[in-house]
């Protein structure tokens, strides 16, 4: 390992500890409020589907196209998942479904 | 561990009857060995050693930023403000997931959280929330964490060292895996209007950052960040009402 390398190693972990740690530091020092707490509830489900909302789409020479695979894989998944309520069950059916959807095509 | 309890205890997640650190860490540990695997084969073509690879998967341990790494290495000049910055910025929604999660820790000692939070990831954060008794537990907390922080290393270095021999992950549909989750565990979480509203808003607000302004990464922070106000928002008129 290069001295490169072992630089951009270090760095990157400072910049990744830098966000995953200081919340622990902060709310020692800082009494969360109730109400924050409560706009805190909103995250999971807010991060959650702001980051698989990008997955549906490609991007083609510029042009964003809706991944209708993906799409028809996503719509199974959320069926099982509402009709169940069981996440596991939803990552396998998701699964099996692209994986299918890839074969016949 | 014999593979027969293993087996045992994938039914009964299956059946939803009885919810350890191995079945919730399960979904996580089948997304994300195809992910690993191509960051190992991806550092293996760019000719960097198995030590970069392995570095990048146990100190830095962050899919997204560990790939843009891999690009920035491949170009000839790079700076390291650089290399600061982009890492910076793609693992700036961490923040917010340590934050949210931060209440859960109430009775945890200091070295618990110490040793959790730098492993923390969206998908340890989003599978954890929904199970109330192990969220709460420093121990059994951390075993999921650290299920899914071996499972990147290891099949890290299984992609660096079987380069040739990997068959193409999206055969099996493994690819899809982590959204899939994502899907299962965003239902979970939906059980009143206002989460139904920050759901929807959360999309709307995404496709309005990411695909009319081009904010890329930092897109799912803002988006993140307006949802739960919205979510938030709602909630107080509907108490106040």
């Amino acid at each position: 390992m290069s001295t490169k390398i072992f630089l951009v190693v270090l760095l990157s972990m400072f910049a990744t500890q830098l966000s995953r740690l200081s919340p622990m530091f902060i709310s020692s020092k800082f009494h969360m409020s109730e109400s924050f707490e409560r706009w805190l509830k909103y995250i999971p489900i807010s991060v959650l589907t702001a980051l698989i909302v990008p997955e549906f789409f490609e991007q083609t020479s510029g042009e964003f196209h809706i991944n209708t695979n993906y799409l028809i894989s996503g719509i199974v998944a959320l069926c099982v998942g509402l009709w169940k309520k069981n996440m596991l069950l939803t990552t396998f059916v998701g699964v099996i479904c692209l994986a299918s959807l890839r074969f016949l095509a | 561990m014999c593979g027969k309890s293993l087996l045992s205890q994938a039914r009964t997640a299956l059946t939803q009857k009885q919810i350890t650190p191995l079945t919730l860490a399960m979904p996580i540990m089948m997304g994300y060995a195809p992910i690993a695997m191509t960051f190992g084969l991806l550092t293996y073509q760019q000719h960097l050693g198995v030590w970069t690879a392995l570095a990048l998967s146990t100190v830095l341990y962050a899919g997204a930023a560990q790939f843009a790494i891999l690009g920035l290495l491949a170009l000839s000049n790079i700076s390291l403000g650089q290399v600061f910055i982009t890492v910076f910025l793609i693992n700036l929604r961490h923040f917010i997931l340590s934050l949210a999660y931060i209440p859960n820790t109430k009775q945890w000692s200091f070295f618990e959280k110490l040793r959790f939070f730098p492993i923390l990831t969206d998908e340890n954060f989003a599978v954890l929330l929904t199970n109330s008794e192990i969220k709460k537990d420093p121990i059994q907390a951390y075993r999921v964490s650290i299920l899914t922080y071996s499972t990147w290393a290891v099949f890290t270095l299984i992609g660096y060292g079987f380069a040739s021999l990997i068959p193409d992950p999206k055969i099996l549909g493994l690819d899809f895996a982590l959204s899939a989750m994502f899907i299962g565990i965003i239902i979970l979480f939906i059980d009143r209007l206002e989460q139904i509203i920050t759901f929807i808003a959360a999309i709307l607000f995404m496709l309005f950052f990411y695909f009319v302004l081009d904010c890329g990464r930092f897109s799912v922070i803002l988006a993140a960040i307006l949802a739960s106000f919205v979510g938030w928002g709602v909630e107080c008129r509907r108490k106040s009402s």
